[in-house]
């Protein structure tokens, strides 16, 4: 599968109704979970913060799935030289960005009521935002060099590097003492938490994972066609 | 949960906050990536047309 849409046609062909296809996906599981999240009942400890819950743990999974995509495609990009690798990375950061300043601040705003501090320099906490500094240099290191090809592969070893950064995330709450609550979904023995909010969160989980994938497909796609401009700009200027 | 509880909940000060900024910051995202790829959609339709005439 990814042999194939390495192909920039092929891509483009494939994600011509992928993307759209993606996007109302996301819709349709979004919707039923913003109804059930707010139908849920208050948590027992929480209260009706266990609402922030449905928006704030989607958007943390998908920071790191995020990165993890940078990191696969920068893989990609560095060591076969695949261009549209390079264009899935760039495309990655923006987004991956965007979901990370999501969890930063709505983990904020439940942290405030619940702890009584907008911020703790926590091991989960420290670590997410060291993920969003590794976003926000990645862009910057792109934006700083002229020559994009020296700007991918430059950008592509931060993200590879950068990549230590996810274990250190995913295990912060249990190499550590913390004060962010331990895993409670994806842990050996089955999630800890409520079916009346498992739903919820799984629905939401799984709208932000086809809204990025669109999202992706889209940006990705949009790189191409600017590549596409370049290289014909090019061309026009050499006739 | 209808609207007018949430709004009156001791923690809509937090709550309300946190489904606006998801939603805009899930607008910017659609809309970046929207304008974006039509943007270069377009300069690279135009340019194709302008090298085959």
């Amino acid at each position: 599968m990814l042999t194939a849409l390495a192909n920039p046609h092929r891509f483009m062909a494939f994600s011509r109704w992928a993307a759209p296809l993606c996007g109302a996906a996301a819709v349709l599981l979004i919707v039923p979970g913003l109804w059930l999240g707010f139908a849920a009942p208050e948590d027992y400890q929480q209260g009706t913060t266990v609402r922030i819950m449905f928006i704030h743990v989607p958007a943390a999974w998908m920071a790191m799935f995020s990165y993890g995509c940078l990191g696969g495609a920068s893989f990609f990009s560095l060591v076969f030289r695949h261009a549209l690798a390079d264009a899935a990375a760039r495309a990655a950061a923006p987004l991956g960005a965007a979901f990370t300043l999501l969890a930063l601040v709505t983990g904020s705003l439940w942290g405030r009521p619940m702890w009584g501090a907008w911020w703790v320099w926590d091991a989960r906490l420290t670590s997410v935002l060291v993920l969003f500094l590794l976003f926000l240099g990645y862009m910057a290191l792109r934006s700083a060099i002229d020559d994009e090809t020296k700007a991918a592969r430059a950008a592509a070893i931060l993200a590879l590097v950068g990549l230590i950064n996810l274990p250190v995330v995913k295990f912060s709450v249990d190499w550590w003492n913390s004060l962010h609550q331990g895993e409670s979904i994806f842990r050996a023995g089955g999630p800890t938490i409520a079916t009346v909010f498992l739903i919820p969160l799984a629905l939401m989980g799984a709208g932000y994972m086809f809204a990025f994938g669109a999202l992706w497909m889209e940006r990705t796609r949009a790189e191409v066609w600017r590549r596409r401009t370049l290289a014909l700009e090019v061309q026009a200027a050499g006739r | 949960m209808n609207l007018d509880l949430l709004l009156h909940d001791k923690y809509a000060a937090f709550i309300v906050p946190a489904y606006a900024v998801s939603a805009l910051v899930f607008v910017w995202m659609i809309a970046d990536t929207w304008l974006r790829a039509r943007h270069w959609r377009r300069r690279a339709e135009q340019l194709e047309k302008d090298r085959k005439a």
